[in-house]
């Protein structure tokens, strides 16, 4: 047992304080000459071991109320064989393991890393639980599999327990879990989730949470969710991240280079630190002067003759995070790339095409076509597609839904007004069709950060803020299908969102770029957004790339070896790996920075209605504390037991009495 | 008081063996008014007492015998052990005592009976046998007050003593707390009555001795010598009730059975009312009453 206000405890000495009262009354006592000795003696020799017992259960019940009360106040928690107990020890304990790499952010005073304490914490949880018909399942959520633990003692040396660049899906992580636990079918089970409570692996949909609740709620057994919480103060760290990476000019061709270092936790916002790059494997360190929170930092090497692909990154000092201390690029020349255009206002499509006007160092190739002659296999030969029609249906859907997955990219632009897919199950599911009634709408805010509408290089913003939108249709969420939105409308509503599937990703955008509809047509605005995505999409088919950890996986048969960082072909750690002629650079994923974190009261108001305990870490040198629950109920029913007994035992003290004695008498 | 009191008579329940005449009835035939009975003549009897009426009508001789109206002699036995002396907030058991046998006797002596006073105590005994003198009545009260409480009881060798040395019919009246075996108590009562005294006891007993109300642990000092008992009264008030109701129960059921006039009281109630309400209980049992 310990004790989260432990000074309290100085206080328990006065639970004697009955003792001491009785045995000042004791030696207090009141002298009287009295007569009636014989009935004294007699009641002495035949009650005073009951009475003397019952007196000193009287004291035993006030000593113990009051150390109750005294121990409820000093918050214990009880953990080991006797809260196993209490709980009832459960067939199958799933282990949802957060590795995201905001898990390996030190613990200030410790010198482990969330993580690693959290390990020792499960390894503790396990001895007291005791192993006896336990069994424990490992979801990892860099890779989502399910690993079957013979033990919790030996952590350290489980792949699926150790870092990763991968971000981490709770919602994700607790509809494996259900599946996992259906199948399995225990009487009683735990899951205990294990994360710092980042906001970025939390956050998802309502309908992906009330989806992913219900799995587990739906489960026919006896199961309880335990979070353990290894949120805390932020410790002095800095990260690192690439902005922009692009290939500029010709012969001689330049690589430029933009990253991001971000300070917090009381790292010295104003210092100079040494940053070593690393281009093409050579390795060169230089002071870089921080700035503020974030510093942006510029480099740009030269394109070596004759190469296809370079690659290269950033290293920080270690720090209170080593998890992001390292940014990775690789870029390949641009490939050979079909763009498709499928439209069915013509001013629309002559828009797209203008701005996807080929660049002299592109190969790029513009397909239009009417939506009713789309194929299959037209889709397929495509790395972007721009759809402007209604919403499609059966095999062309699933093509480009393949096609997607598979690294391309879409653009989904409202189609006409009769044509809205209300209630359609394929494609980005508009909804209705909206006009201005008296001022066009305005964009209010956007993501500029990164994505099609990042600043650029030299810090400035898009001016989307000069766009006036008339008229706006709008789509709605559906279940399995969740958009990131980029930009939103003064009045909230959504105008532009990213959707990641596999490798590719598709856009939506509610306006289209004519007279009729808004001012997007103008060079200003619409053509850098669709330059950009032609970036994303087409970078892809180079024989250089970056990916984003856990979305990238080698293709089976593929032979990746890792040439920077701790590359892997699983795709799940951060480095350059090289197959052949290609490299890929992984990254954790830029949401892995942003440190907020959900509370407590969010996390129960989204498990709800499962029983769930949270229990957070007291950061100090006995970590034991998280597998164990505070008592201070079970004391609290302890105290009220004790005081009952004692006025019970009182009451049967002074209870009327038939003694029977007349005052007068007479014969 | 004892101006109201003296309205009253003590009066004895049976009839009494005086050597002069007084307002009680005699255990003998006299020559008083009250008619008593007929018996047969036998010879040497008194002709004048013959009823001629009788004798007319039946032509037998009956004698016509009268009731005989005598003085009575009273014992006033005071219990002067070491547990007399307890007091508490209604003041010392052994001053009511003193004052309720010196009403008494006073009261006995004012309507012409002949008192006596005995004053037992372990260490010295008194007597004063029953005398009818006013100066007896002062010598009763002197040694009233000079009486002290001390030393264990002896109140039941007293009862046999006094069984066996007053044996002419006489009334005994007993003022004691009777913190003595109950058995012995009542085998020295039954003595008394086996010589057809009328006895009477007062029962004087504390409010705090039969409550037995402390809130705190106490020290009790036993009043004739027999230690210190410390303890905490909460903790055996029960056990000291039962055991104090198993003796009132005893010691009351013994006198009724007999035939001693039981008295129980309180030293928070008036002494007048004590007595007014024995005083009138006698009254009440004395007329018509046939014999012990």
């Amino acid at each position: 047992m310990i004790f989260l206000q432990p000074e309290l405890l100085w206080g328990l000495p006065a639970a004697s304080l009955p003792i001491l009262i009785h045995l000042l009354n004791r030696l207090r006592y009141r002298r009287i000459n009295w007569a009636a000795t014989a009935f004294l003696v007699a009641a002495t020799r035949s009650s005073t071991r009951r009475a003397r017992l019952r007196h000193y259960l009287v004291l035993a019940c006030r000593v113990g109320a009051l150390a109750s009360f005294l121990l409820l106040l000093s918050r214990p928690m009880l953990g080991g064989r006797v809260s196993a107990w209490l709980a009832g020890a459960p067939e199958v304990v799933l282990i949802a393991w957060d590795r995201s790499p905001s898990m390996d952010a030190l613990v200030a005073g410790v010198g482990q890393s969330r993580r690693e304490v959290a390990m020792e914490l499960l390894a503790t949880a396990e001895r007291q639980i005791g192993r006896r018909g336990v069994r424990y399942l490992w979801l990892d959520s860099a890779t989502m599999s399910i690993t079957p633990l013979q033990t919790l003692q030996a952590l350290r040396s489980v792949k699926v327990a150790g870092p990763a660049a991968a971000g981490a899906s709770i919602p994700a992580m607790l509809r494996a879990a259900a599946r996992r636990l259906a199948d399995e079918r225990p009487g009683r089970a735990e899951l205990w989730i294990v994360s710092d409570l980042q906001a970025a692996s939390w956050t998802a949909p309502t309908e992906v949470w009330s989806s992913a609740v219900a799995g587990l709620k739906g489960l026919p057994m006896d199961l309880t969710v335990r979070v353990l919480a290894m949120d805390g103060p932020a410790p002095e760290n800095r990260a690192v991240r690439i902005q922009s990476v692009r290939r500029v000019g010709d012969r001689p061709a330049r690589l430029e280079l933009a990253v991001e270092i971000e300070s917090e936790g009381g790292a010295d916002p104003a210092a100079a630190i040494p940053v070593t790059w690393n281009w093409m494997g050579a390795r060169t360190a230089v002071d870089v002067s921080i700035e503020g929170p974030l510093t942006i930092v510029r480099r740009a090497w030269e394109w070596p003759e004759n190469a296809d692909a370079v690659w290269g990154g950033v290293e920080l000092p270690a720090d209170g995070n080593v998890a992001d201390n390292t940014a990775w690029f690789a870029v390949g020349l641009p490939q050979h790339a079909r763009v498709g255009i499928v439209a069915q206002d013509s001013t629309v499509e002559r828009r797209v095409q203008l701005a996807f006007a080929p660049r002299p160092t592109s190969r790029l190739e513009l397909l239009r076509t009417r939506p009713m002659e789309v194929t299959p296999s037209w889709i397929r030969s495509l790395a972007l597609l721009v759809w402007q029609a209604p919403a499609p249906t059966g095999a062309i859907a699933m093509a480009i839904g393949e096609r997607v997955a598979q690294g391309g990219v879409v653009v989904w632009l409202p189609p006409g007004v009769e044509e809205l897919d209300v209630g359609g199950t394929d494609g980005p599911g508009w909804t209705k069709l909206e006009a201005a009634e008296h001022e066009p709408w305005r964009v209010s805010s956007w993501l500029e950060t990164e994505g099609p509408l990042a600043r650029t290089l030299d810090g400035r913003n898009l001016p989307l803020e000069r766009l006036e939108i008339r008229r706006r249709a709008r789509w709605g969420h559906r279940p399995g299908y969740p958009w990131t939105v980029l930009a939103q409308l003064s009045d909230g509503v959504a105008w532009m969102a990213r959707r990641t599937v596999g490798t590719g990703s598709e856009y939506i955008v509610g306006t289209l770029p004519i007279a009729e509809w808004s001012n997007l047509g103008e060079e200003w605005v619409w053509v850098p957004i669709l330059q950009r995505i032609l970036d994303e999409a087409v970078r892809p088919q180079g024989l250089g790339r970056s990916v984003v950890a856990g979305q990238w996986k080698a293709e089976e048969g593929e032979v990746w070896q890792s040439v920077a960082g701790n590359f892997s072909a699983e795709g799940d750690q951060a480095g350059v790996g090289r197959c052949g002629e290609r490299w890929v650079a992984v990254n954790r994923p830029r949401d892995e920075d942003d440190r907020r974190t959900w509370g407590p009261e969010e996390v129960r108001r989204r498990l709800s209605p499962l029983r769930v305990t949270i229990a957070h870490v007291a950061w100090g040198p006995d970590p034991s504390v998280a597998e164990r629950s505070e008592i201070w109920p079970l004391l609290a029913l302890l105290a009220m037991v004790f005081l009952l007994v004692e006025s019970a035992l009182l009451g049967s003290e002074f209870a009327p009495q038939a003694v029977g004695v007349s005052a007068r008498r007479s014969t | 008081m004892l101006g109201r009191l003296s309205r009253l008579t003590v009066a004895a329940r049976w009839p009494m063996l005086g050597t002069v005449s007084g307002i009680h009835r005699s255990a003998t035939r006299g020559s008083s008014v009250e008619f008593a009975e007929y018996r047969k003549y036998a010879a040497g009897d008194d002709i004048r007492h013959l009823d001629w009426r009788v004798y007319a009508r039946t032509d037998r001789f009956y004698m016509k015998e009268f009731e005989a109206d005598t003085n009575l002699r009273c014992w006033l036995l005071l219990d002067a052990s070491g547990s007399m002396a307890f007091a508490a907030d209604h003041g010392s058991r052994f001053d009511y005592a003193r004052r309720l046998v010196a009403t008494l006797a006073w009261l006995l002596a004012q309507q012409g009976d002949a008192v006596g006073l005995v004053v037992m105590s372990a260490h010295h005994t008194m007597e004063l046998p029953p005398r009818r003198s006013p100066l007896h009545l002062k010598q009763i009260l002197d040694e009233l007050r000079k009486a002290r409480p001390s030393g264990r009881t002896v109140l039941v060798d007293a009862l046999h003593t006094w069984a066996e040395k007053a044996r002419r019919r006489a009334m005994v009246v007993v003022a004691s707390d009777c913190f003595d075996d109950v058995v012995a108590l009542l085998d020295g009562f039954q003595h008394l009555r086996f010589h057809h005294h009328d006895v009477t006891l007062f029962h004087l007993l504390d409010p705090l001795e039969l409550e037995f109300r402390f809130d705190r642990p106490m020290g009790f000092r036993d009043l004739e010598g027999g230690g210190d008992i410390i303890t905490d009264p909460a903790m055996m008030a029960r056990e000291y009730q039962a055991a104090l109701d198993r003796y009132l129960r005893a010691l009351e059921h013994g006198c009724r059975e007999f035939a001693v006039d039981y008295q129980q009281v309180r030293l928070d109630e008036d002494l007048e009312s004590a007595l007014a309400r024995w005083l009138i209980g006698r009254q009440r049992t004395s007329l018509g009453s046939g014999g012990p």
